[in-house]
Parts: structure tokens; C-alpha cells; sequence
């Protein structure tokens, strides 16, 4: 079973060494002048024209002259070192920024993972459970055309409705001006309603379709037939039997979800002008504020990565025959 | 017969509403009044000349949505062509020659899952050129996994069937063997798989679009999305603006994944 | 001790197929009833509508007499009190009859936890009393360990264990020696014999285990019932065709084959004996009306041959 782990954290570290590379490969091998992509294209040529000093600066502080490989290895240091320099758009450490937007971000992503992860699970039980009866008749379309809305659309209508025509929510931002202590924070919890409603809703709907499915299928296994035939009442075989069964692979969707905390926000914060993450990319991508996408890019990446390694080793923790096919090995 | 009709509604309606946006991709040039880059006198409200007014530069929203149509079904289309074809051809060289093949293919399968879709999406249209070209390629760099785990699988199911094995052992070239046995019996789920994959690329492509990291030149649905947006037409209750593309991404994304979810269905009853 | 009246089952969907007809069984207490039919011939689907454990869309008719009482009305919370602890289910040792993340300890002792209100390290003891009797070997390991580690005939013998922890005395197991080799059939077997005090009712398509453990067969054929006697009299003195031919076929009578055994679904001739257009004694009769059960001096057989 410890080899099994320890494997699997081996090919997590390989897999973020990869990416990082990956993400050392678009800049370098994209077509067009690095330089560009690290500087951004206006800027570069602002620069070419009134200060070709500071960029050979750097040039030479990217070492855009020296071989690739020993740019490679600079770029490696740089990411075990956390230097990954300065922004363009603010002119600061770009971890800083970064790490201030990951706050804004798990402020909307964890209670969004949390609140779904509950309604999909206890909805998706329900419907699975007795499928055909009315509960799953009405839940089950609404939640199929809802899982069919692309994000943005749905987050427009949203913000049509309760924000512009019913006024329950603020329109845009995190934060009131000029609010600071309990009022600040009610006022942030005031304008984090209506996009929290939003990836709940989104949420919701796949984690109900995964848990619909998983206990659908799972109350046909004959076990369950053989749980009924040992007398045990219903609830019983359904907290006992089924769900323990169904948990299996909406924990590891769940756990999977995890990873998409950080990245998987960028439209709702965009319409919601909610300074996190996905802003954050956004806004360095149209700026062409290389160095900040680029961080963005891999931390996002290092959390999906580590949320799979936590997912798979719950899933060992779980399922006996997962521990037992290590033994064979 | 009549049971089974009524059971494949939600394909046939799916289909119905895939067929409609076809024809008015097709015949673009004869349906839109007006080419959708000429610029007249902006925000009209809609009237007879304009159905759905006109946008912050002058242009017929109208000719817009449906010039739109083409674009966005085109790099939904597309990019559904490339994802399930990378998926296919990766899932029966690694489920079919196992091995070195399989452990490789199987490696970066997982790689590629690890990394976060939108951020790489993201990245890949802000580095590459802009364009139709680009956006297919960064809406498929990553999407083909699910269809290349799932048909690998398939794969490996068929290979232990009897006629699959006999055509091993008879020493059929592999080639052969892939082509006229393996996929014949796959075109199901991955017809399936196609239609599910249209619809998400459809999806991301108006998520891309929609933040303004689109196609430039041709508009799609998702850029009209996006000028609607960003020009506030909803401050200014221009509900003609930001409705139509709204709907009609909706209702594409909906038929392809109706066509996908029951075509699936079926295949598992 | 269990009384089985014109037992019907129709499935709602797939145009309403008939899977059980009129089937008629008298269990005595502590007798032995084995019923054989190929797969496909609604042995199962019996035995699951005499507990209640079909789906929703099959309609059972009939009646099955327990205590006085007619099971068929029960509601779910008076099952509980039967299924587990009065009559129970063994299922097949082959399939997924276990439940795959819990042990096997807790799974065999469940029953007891439900009926006999003990706790949990009782039931987990009594369970490995019960492996034990089973001889599973090395019980206390065995125990906790889960089904998947479990080969198929050790899967059936425990699940046999399962079936008597609660002490009820009614078993009905389905296709016990499905998937298992001769070796294991035999320690199936063996398990089933140590069972003298309870009352077993089994369905198998297997005869040389009917013959180990049978005091009565019944043997099915396409829904229907076609004979039903004693061990012996069924094995030695066969009466319907389709008996006689499985018997011909055994490997010890020389596999003599004489015609295809696969049912043709939906093909037997309506109204008429549903072996006529395969048997060998087939009358004009047999093609349009359908024999009743004709009781041959206790020796009960659905064929028009004996009609006399």
C-alpha cells in the first residue's frame, strides 16, 4: 500500500515538472521573439523605440542570450527560488499579487465546493434512490439544462435578473468603499451572494448528475438485493449500503474538484469584476503581463495536480481492492 | 415502433435544432440583411430595417447572430473533429498495442488532465496568432482526454473479444485489424463522444469569446456576447443585444449534448 | 411449512413477457426442494418473487402461505421482520452478492445485528463461529478480509453462513454451484448437507448437485412447471420429455443430445404445451392446448402423455 503512494506522489512531482516545463516551452518555443511574450508586445516596442537600454537589460536579466538549456536551468532556479519576478501592470513581485488574488478566489471556490458538494450529494440521492418518481422526474431535467448553459450566459442572466431588475445584489465588486471593520466584512459577504449562487447552481448540477448516476447504478448491484433479502430496513440499506458504495467515486469527483478552485472561476469573476485569480489571469493575458499569466498558469496547475494525488489516495484509503491489487504487484 | 420514437424525442429535437442552425450557417450570405461589418448609426433599437437593432459601431445585430452561426460552428465543429480524432487514434494505439505504446500515451493522457483547462486555454490564445486556427488548436490541446480514456477502454474490451483475437492470431496486419474491425465496432460511442465534445468546444468557445480572446475579425456568438457586455448593454437595457447570443448558445450547446446524452443512453440500454 | 400457490410473474416493460407460470410448491419443514431449469426458464425470478425481492414492474400473482399468512401482502417493514431472520436468501457465490467495501465478518454477522439486536463485536464473533462451521480456513484472518480476496465456492460457503446467522430456517439460495468447479461444487454440496434442520428450497441448472442435496425436484421449463415429485421418482423414473432429455444429457448417461436446448424466446407456440415444437412425444394436442398439471399417483407432470 506504501508503494503504491509513494508512487503515485512520484508521478505528482513528475507531472508539475512537466508542466513547468510545458510552460517554459510556450514561451520559448512559441513562434516570434520571447522577449515579446516576456515583455508584452507593446511594451516591447514602446521600449524599442525610446529605451532599447532597459530591454537589453532585459535580455540579458531573462539571459535571452545564453543557450536554451542554460535558460532552462535559470527558469528552474527561478520557480525553486519563488522568483518569478516583477509584474508589468503594477510593478510588483508577482507572487504577492498573485497570492492576494488566491485569497479572493477560495473566498468564492471553497464555500461554491462545499455548499455543491452537499446539495449534489443529498439531491442526487434522493432522485437516484427512487428514479421515475416525481422528485427525479422534475430535478433531473432541470438540472440536465442547467449542466447544457454555458457559464457566461447563465451568469448573465442571473445578474439581469436579481442584480439589475430585482436589486438584491450588487451589480459588480467584492467590496463597499470607505466600509472598514464588521461593516467591510458584511459588505464583502454581501457581494459574494449572487456569484456563489451562481457556481452553486453550476456545481450542483454535475455533482447531482454524478450522484444520481452512481446510486442509480449501485441499487441494481445484487448486494443490495442481498442487503434487502437479509431484512435490513430500507433506510438502513441505503445509508449503509449504498451510499458507502456511491461515496466512492463522488469523493474522488470531489476531491478532483479541489483542483479546480483556483482556475475554475475566471468567467464569474470576469462578469463579477472580482479581483481573483481568474481576473487576475485575465487581466495579465489582455496586458500581455507574461510573468503573472504565467504563475497563474502553473499554481493553478499545481493544485489540480495535488487535488489528484489527494483524490487517488483517498480513493486507496476507501476501496479494499485497490489495496489488495498492490499486493499482487 | 411507436414506443421507440417517443423514447428518442430529446435526440430527434436535438438533431431538429442542429439541423436549423446548419442551414442558417450555410446560407448566410441569402438569410442576413446586411453584412454584418457595415457600420450605420449604432444603438438603434430594433425596427423594421434592423430586427434586433444594431450594435455600439453601427452593425445589424441581426446579420451579426447570423454570420455568427458560422463561426461558432464552425470552430465547435472543427475542434469536436480534432479532440475526438486525437482521442480515437490515441486510444486504439494504446489500447490496442499496449505496451511501451499504452504506458506513454497513457502518461500524457494524465498529464494533459492535470493541467487546468481554461488557464492553458487562456495562455494558448494569448501566445499564438490570432485567429480561427488558434483558438481550435487551444480548445483541443486538452480536451481530447476524456475521449481518448474513455474509447481506450473500449478498446481493450474488443480486443478480448473472439473475432478480434482470431484476427490476431491469424497474423492480419494491425493496421487492417484497427480499420475495418476496431473502429466499425466503435463508430457508436465515438459518434457519441463527438457530438458531447461539439458541444463543450462550443461551450469553451463562447467562455473565450466572451472574455474577448476570441476569433478577431468574424465574429461569433460569444464575441457578440462579449461586446454586449463590455459596451453595457444591460445597464442600458438593450435586450436585444445581449438576449439573442445568449439564447443561441444555449440552445446549440443543448442540442449537441441532447444528441450526445440520449445517442448514449440508447447505446447502454 | 411453505406453502407456493399459482405463482405468476409478468414484467411490465419489454411487452409484458410471462417469466413464472402457475407454479405450485409445498415445502415441508425441513425438506430439501432443489428446482432445475436452464437459464432463462424463470427459476430465479421465483424464487426472488416468493421473498418480494423483484422490481417494482413485476406483477406477482398468486399466493405464498407462511405462518398463516400470505407473504405477497406484506408491506416492507413486515418483510423486514421475515426476510433474514424467518426465511433467507443465499445468492450467487459467482456474482457481486457481497457487498465489495465491507468485510465479510460484518456482512455475515449483519443479520444478527437486525434481528438479534447484538452488538456489532457479537455478530463479528458469531460470524466467525459460522465461517468455521463453513470451513473457510483460517477464520479469524478470513474475517476481515473482503469479498474480492474470496474465491467463488469460499464466497458461496460463507454466504451460506450468512443465510443461517439470524437462525432462520427457511433458505432459498439461487444457482449455488454456478461458475464453480466440480471440486468446489462438492464442498458447496457438503455445506448445503450440513444444513439438516433448515428447510432449503434451491434453484440450480445443475443436476448432479440437485441429486446431493434434492429430497424433491421440481424442474422448469420456460416459465412453466413441468414436473414436480420426489428426488428419486424425478431422477430414476423421469415422466415429462424435456426431464427425460436433460437426464439423457447428463455426461454420465453418454451427453446424449437430442435436440438444442436454448429456448427460442417468444417463439413457443401460444396456447399450446410450451415443449411441443421440441419434443419428440409431441402430439396434435400439445400444440394447441397447454397441459394442466396431471398428478401421476403423487408424481405431478405437465404433459398430455399422462393425461390418461
Amino acid at each position: 500500500m506504501h508503494k503504491q503512494i509513494w508512487k503515485k506522489i512520484g508521478i505528482a512531482f513528475l507531472t508539475i515538472y512537466i508542466i513547468i516545463t510545458i510552460s517554459f516551452i510556450l514561451v520559448h518555443v512559441m513562434p516570434g521573439d520571447p522577449i515579446i511574450h516576456l515583455v508584452g508586445q507593446e511594451e516591447y516596442y514602446y521600449l524599442l523605440d525610446n529605451d532599447p537600454e532597459t530591454l537589453n537589460k532585459m535580455i540579458e536579466k531573462y539571459g535571452l542570450d545564453d543557450s536554451l538549456s542554460a535558460q532552462y536551468f535559470k527558469y528552474l532556479k527561478s520557480i525553486v527560488t519563488f522568483d518569478f519576478g516583477i509584474s508589468y501592470t503594477n510593478q510588483m513581485p508577482v507572487l504577492g499579487n498573485v497570492m492576494r488574488a488566491c485569497s479572493w478566489t477560495l473566498l468564492l471556490s471553497v464555500p461554491t465546493w462545499i455548499l455543491s458538494g452537499i446539495f449534489g450529494a443529498v439531491l442526487g440521492v434522493i432522485a437516484g434512490w427512487k428514479p421515475g418518481k416525481l422528485f427525479d422526474k422534475i430535478m433531473t431535467p432541470i438540472f440536465l439544462v442547467l449542466n447544457t448553459i454555458p457559464s457566461n450566459c447563465l451568469c448573465l442572466l442571473m445578474l439581469i435578473l436579481f442584480a439589475y431588475n430585482l436589486k438584491w445584489f450588487p451589480i459588480n465588486g467584492m467590496v463597499s468603499p470607505g466600509k472598514i471593520g464588521l461593516e467591510r466584512t458584511l459588505s464583502i459577504l454581501h457581494h459574494m451572494w449572487l456569484p456563489i449562487i451562481i457556481m452553486v447552481i453550476f456545481r450542483t448540477a454535475s455533482d447531482f448528475m454524478l450522484m444520481k448516476s452512481a446510486v442509480s447504478q449501485i441499487r441494481k448491484e445484487e448486494y443490495i438485493l442481498t442487503a434487502t433479502s437479509k431484512g435490513i430496513p430500507e433506510k438502513k440499506v441505503l445509508f449503509r449500503h449504498v451510499m458507502r458504495n456511491a461515496m466512492l467515486p463522488y469523493m474522488t469527483s470531489f476531491c478532483m474538484q479541489m483542483g479546480g478552485l483556483l482556475s475554475g472561476s475566471m468567467v464569474v469573476e470576469v462578469v463579477f469584476g472580482w479581483k481573483g485569480m481568474g481576473m487576475l489571469m485575465y487581466n495579465a493575458v489582455q496586458n500581455r503581463d507574461f510573468p503573472t499569466a504565467q504563475l497563474c498558469f502553473l499554481i493553478s496547475a499545481f493544485c489540480v495536480v495535488i487535488s489528484n494525488l489527494i483524490s487517488d489516495m483517498i480513493n486507496i484509503w476507501i476501496d479494499p481492492r485497490l489495496k489488495e491489487d498492490t499486493a499482487n504487484e | 415502433m411507436n414506443k421507440k420514437k417517443k423514447r428518442n424525442l430529446p435526440m430527434i429535437s436535438g438533431i431538429l435544432m442542429i439541423s436549423f442552425f446548419l442551414f442558417i450557417a450555410v446560407f448566410a450570405e441569402q438569410i442576413a440583411p446586411y453584412d454584418p461589418t457595415d457600420m450605420m448609426q449604432g444603438y438603434l433599437p430594433p425596427s423594421k430595417e434592423h430586427i434586433l437593432g444594431t450594435n455600439d459601431v453601427g452593425q445589424d445585430i441581426f446579420s451579426e447572430m447570423i454570420y455568427g452561426t458560422r463561426v461558432s460552428l464552425y470552430i465547435g465543429i472543427f475542434a469536436a473533429f480534432v479532440v475526438t480524432g486525437i482521442g480515437t487514434v490515441m486510444a486504439m494505439i494504446s489500447g490496442y498495442f499496449g505496451g511501451i505504446a499504452d504506458k506513454v500515451i497513457t502518461a500524457v493522457t494524465n498529464i494533459a488532465m492535470a493541467v487546468p483547462s481554461l488557464p492553458l486555454t487562456v495562455l494558448l490564445v494569448a501566445y499564438l496568432k490570432p485567429g480561427k486556427a488558434s483558438l481550435i488548436i487551444a480548445i483541443s490541446i486538452t480536451a481530447w482526454t476524456g475521449t481518448a480514456r474513455i474509447l481506450r477502454s473500449r478498446v481493450q474490451q474488443l480486443c478480448e473479444m473472439p473475432f478480434i483475437k482470431i484476427e490476431k492470431t491469424m497474423g492480419v496486419h494491425p493496421f487492417v485489424i484497427l480499420w475495418k474491425h476496431l473502429l466499425p465496432n466503435m463508430k457508436d460511442i465515438i459518434f457519441t463522444r463527438g457530438a458531447l465534445a461539439v458541444s463543450s468546444a462550443m461551450m469553451t468557445e463562447s467562455s473565450l469569446s466572451f472574455l474577448g480572446l476570441g476569433t478577431y475579425g468574424e465574429k461569433s456568438w460569444g464575441n457578440v456576447l462579449h461586446y454586449a457586455f463590455f459596451r453595457n448593454s444591460i445597464m442600458k437595457q438593450q435586450v436585444w443585444w445581449y438576449i439573442p447570443p445568449i439564447i443561441c448558445i444555449s440552445i446549440a450547446v443543448l442540442g449537441f449534448m441532447l444528441i450526445g446524452y440520449y445517442g448514449q443512453q440508447k447505446k447502454e440500454e | 411449512m411453505l406453502e407456493i400457490k399459482d405463482i405468476s410473474v409478468q414484467f411490465a416493460s419489454n411487452h409484458s413477457v410471462q417469466a413464472v407460470e402457475n407454479v405450485n410448491l409445498c415445502v415441508k419443514e425441513k425438506e430439501k426442494v432443489v428446482i432445475v431449469g436452464e437459464t432463462g426458464s424463470g427459476k430465479s425470478i421465483l424464487l426472488l418473487a416468493i421473498l418480494g425481492l423483484l422490481p417494482q414492474n413485476a406483477m406477482v400473482t398468486g399466493e405464498v402461505l407462511f405462518e398463516g399468512r400470505n407473504l405477497l401482502n406484506l408491506k416492507r417493514k413486515e418483510w423486514d421482520q421475515i426476510r433474514g431472520k424467518k426465511i433467507s436468501y443465499v445468492p450467487q457465490g459467482s456474482g457481486n452478492g457481497m457487498n465489495p467495501l465491507m468485510n465479510v465478518g460484518f456482512q455475515v454477522g449483519e443479520p444478527l445485528l437486525e434481528h438479534r439486536q447484538t452488538t456489532k463485536k457479537e455478530a463479528f464473533q458469531k460470524s466467525i463461529e459460522l465461517l468455521k462451521k463453513f470451513h473457510i480456513g483460517s477464520e479469524e484472518i478470513m474475517a476481515k478480509q473482503y469479498p474480492h480476496t474470496y474465491s467463488g465456492g469460499m464466497r458461496q460457503r460463507a454466504m451460506i453462513a450468512m443465510g443461517i446467522s439470524a437462525g432462520a430456517h427457511i433458505i432459498l439460495a439461487d444457482e449455488p454451484t454456478k461458475g464453480l468447479d466440480e471440486k468446489r461444487v462438492a464442498m458447496v454440496a457438503e455445506s448445503f448437507q450440513m444444513l439438516e434442520d433448515e428447510t432449503i428450497l434451491c434453484v440450480t441448472h445443475d443436476l448432479n448437485f440437485a441429486k446431493k442435496i434434492a429430497q424433491s425436484i421440481s424442474v422448469m421449463y420456460a416459465a412453466n412447471q413441468v414436473e414436480y415429485a420426489a428426488a428419486e421418482e424425478v431422477l430414476n423414473h423421469p415422466l415429462h420429455p424435456y426431464t427425460q432429455d436433460m437426464i439423457a444429457a447428463m455426461p454420465e448417461n453418454g451427453l446424449k443430445v437430442s435436440k438444442g436446448f436454448a429456448i427460442p424466446h417468444g417463439q413457443y407456440a401460444q396456447g399450446g404445451c410450451r415443449y411441443a415444437p421440441r419434443c419428440r412425444m409431441c402430439k396434435e394436442r400439445c400444440m394447441i392446448q397447454q397441459p394442466p398439471m396431471i398428478n401421476c399417483r403423487g408424481h405431478k407432470v405437465r404433459c398430455w402423455n399422462y393425461a390418461d
